[in-house]
């Protein structure tokens, strides 16, 4: 039996327009659709899965685009606060050009852990890095026309979570999931789980007396951590509870099985399965092409289609 | 271009055997059945639930904040929907004020329009996440007196649907109608009904 959390799942972060969010992800980042659904528990709002081919666990990026009025969030304590990517050496000088071109806010090239990385702001302000990992990233990339394998992103190399005290939020990552503490550069904690090679790092940002963000546009939502299956899934629920956490149920999120809870430092964590995937209800090919509804909201689909923003 | 063909779930306590009613109004993409199930939650002890099932699952097809006319004939049909649904119960002997009210999302929308249209002295309205229809309130809509009616009224901050200013909005429209508002603004909180909202209406409204 597995105990060790097999590092990212997926991120979900909160967008405005939903147009503008589909064409940076898709075509200035070059990632694919691979799922266009709707939020289960709020249809009236899509969801958007971009990640590799097939949406492999460790590379999926997914948003609720809320729409123009969203207030924009703030970054603070409690949140996931910057997604970095895993890119090959020597791309980022290409991502800068481009990112240029097509007016991405962007920073100059900074490094830390001995690696570098270029900052970006989405159209809503999340911040993500790009990032050449020191450990070989042997993730095969989805490739565009603009984007081929030379440059394109390999899945996710690390998040970064703020916090005015890590201790609580270090505890659940080493005593619950399995990862260590490797290294430390002034208040950047650096934890790795050694069960997969990539997608394996979080790090804790800890900045005392720090506000509590504001969870709105250009915000992430919540992070998603991998397990193999659900028979995994329950024994780490388990475990969480033993420890005096609280966890919802397990729910059907359709493409896996997920829990919920919320870790001491603010954060909303989720544990999501590799089972079953995203090539159930439609083949590999065909991902992201359809608006899938879960089967409860199938008989209200024309009403869905009407409310829901059109994509071109 | 569609309007509403009546059909009500009932549950709870047989209405002739009841002294009081509530009305729960689905949300966009919910059912009433979905709605009804919420009474497992709430002290509705000896109510008969009466829960209309919108046409194609909707109330109306837009934004409850785009201009009314996008929104006909489905909103004027939604609202003579509630309207026949308060005469059947009257006519089934339970006064208005022993009728309440609870609608969620596009329900609690409707639930307020409905209500602040013929404010008069019901047992309460639970709105969970919504507030009155329209890109711009046309007041001269809101008549009647709530005679100090019990209203619940909540939204996230930041909420994908409800802003928070509609919300304040609403909540003085109501005032000036004579209601004795409580409401919630939750930080964080997605789109759905939580935990605290329950005790609220709870122990404020039922």
């Amino acid at each position: 039996m597995e105990t060790s959390i097999k590092g990212l799942h997926h991120i979900t972060a909160i967008a405005g327009d939903a147009q503008r969010n589909y064409d940076f992800y898709t075509r200035a980042l070059g990632l694919r659709l691979v799922k266009k659904t709707v939020n289960f528990d709020d249809p009236e709002t899509y969801h958007f899965y971009y990640g590799d081919e097939q949406g492999t666990p460790g590379t999926i990026l997914t948003f609720f685009p809320w729409g123009t009025k969203v207030p924009r969030g703030r970054r603070g304590a409690g949140q996931v606060t910057e997604i970095a990517y895993s890119v090959p050496e020597g791309s980022l000088d290409f991502w800068q050009k481009r990112f240029e071109k097509l007016h991405v806010t962007q920073s100059p090239i900074a490094e830390k852990f001995g690696e570098s990385y270029l900052t970006v702001l989405d159209p809503d302000g999340l911040k993500l890095e790009l990032t050449v990992a020191k450990t070989p990233d042997l993730r095969a990339p989805w490739e565009t026309s603009e984007v081929t394998a030379d440059y394109a992103t390999r899945g996710f190399h690390a998040i970064t979570i703020t916090t005015a005290n890590s201790q609580a939020t270090a505890k659940i990552l080493t005593e619950l999931f399995g990862y260590q503490l490797h290294e430390q550069e002034q208040n950047r904690y650096r934890f790795v789980t050694a069960a997969v090679p990539n997608a394996a790092i979080v790090d804790l940002l800890e900045i005392p007396g720090e506000k509590s963000g504001y969870t709105a546009g250009g915000s992430v939502h919540h992070v998603a951590f991998r397990v193999s299956n659900e028979e995994i899934l329950m024994a780490f629920r388990k475990k969480i509870i033993e420890a005096g956490h609280q966890i919802t149920e397990k729910i059907d999120r359709n493409y896996f099985y997920s829990l919920y809870f919320r870790e001491p430092g603010g954060v909303l964590f989720e544990l999501a399965t590799d089972n079953p995937g995203f090539a159930t209800d439609e083949t590999v090919a065909e991902l992201g092409m359809g608006l899938k509804l879960p089967a409860q909201y199938e008989p209200f689909r024309s009403e869905l289609e009407h409310v829901l923003p059109q994509l071109h | 271009m569609y309007t509403h063909q009546k059909q009500v779930f009932t549950s709870g306590t047989p209405i002739q055997e009841a002294k009081k009613a509530i009305i729960m109004i689905h949300g966009r993409g919910g059912s009433a059945e979905d709605i009804a199930s919420l009474s497992r939650h709430l002290h509705l002890d000896g109510m008969a639930i009466y829960a209309p099932q919108a046409t194609r699952h909707s109330w109306y097809p837009y934004s409850f904040l785009a201009p009314v006319e996008e929104n006909q004939p489905a909103l004027d049909s939604a609202l003579d929907s509630i309207d026949q649904v308060v005469n059947d119960l009257v006519e089934a002997g339970i006064t208005t004020e022993n009728i309440y009210f609870l609608g969620f999302s596009q329900g609690a929308c409707l639930t307020l329009e409905y209500t602040a249209r013929h404010a008069k002295r019901y047992g309460g309205i639970i709105a969970l996440t919504g507030g009155l229809i329209g890109e711009t309130l046309a007041t001269d809509n809101y008549q009647g007196d709530f005679a100090g009616t019990p209203v619940f009224i909540s939204t996230g901050n930041p909420d994908p649907h409800v802003p928070v200013s509609r919300v304040e909005e609403s909540v003085s429209i109501l005032e000036d109608l004579n209601a004795s508002v409580t409401s919630r603004i939750y930080p964080g909180r997605m789109h759905t009904i939580s935990p605290d909202e329950i005790n609220l209406v709870n122990q404020h409204i039922l």
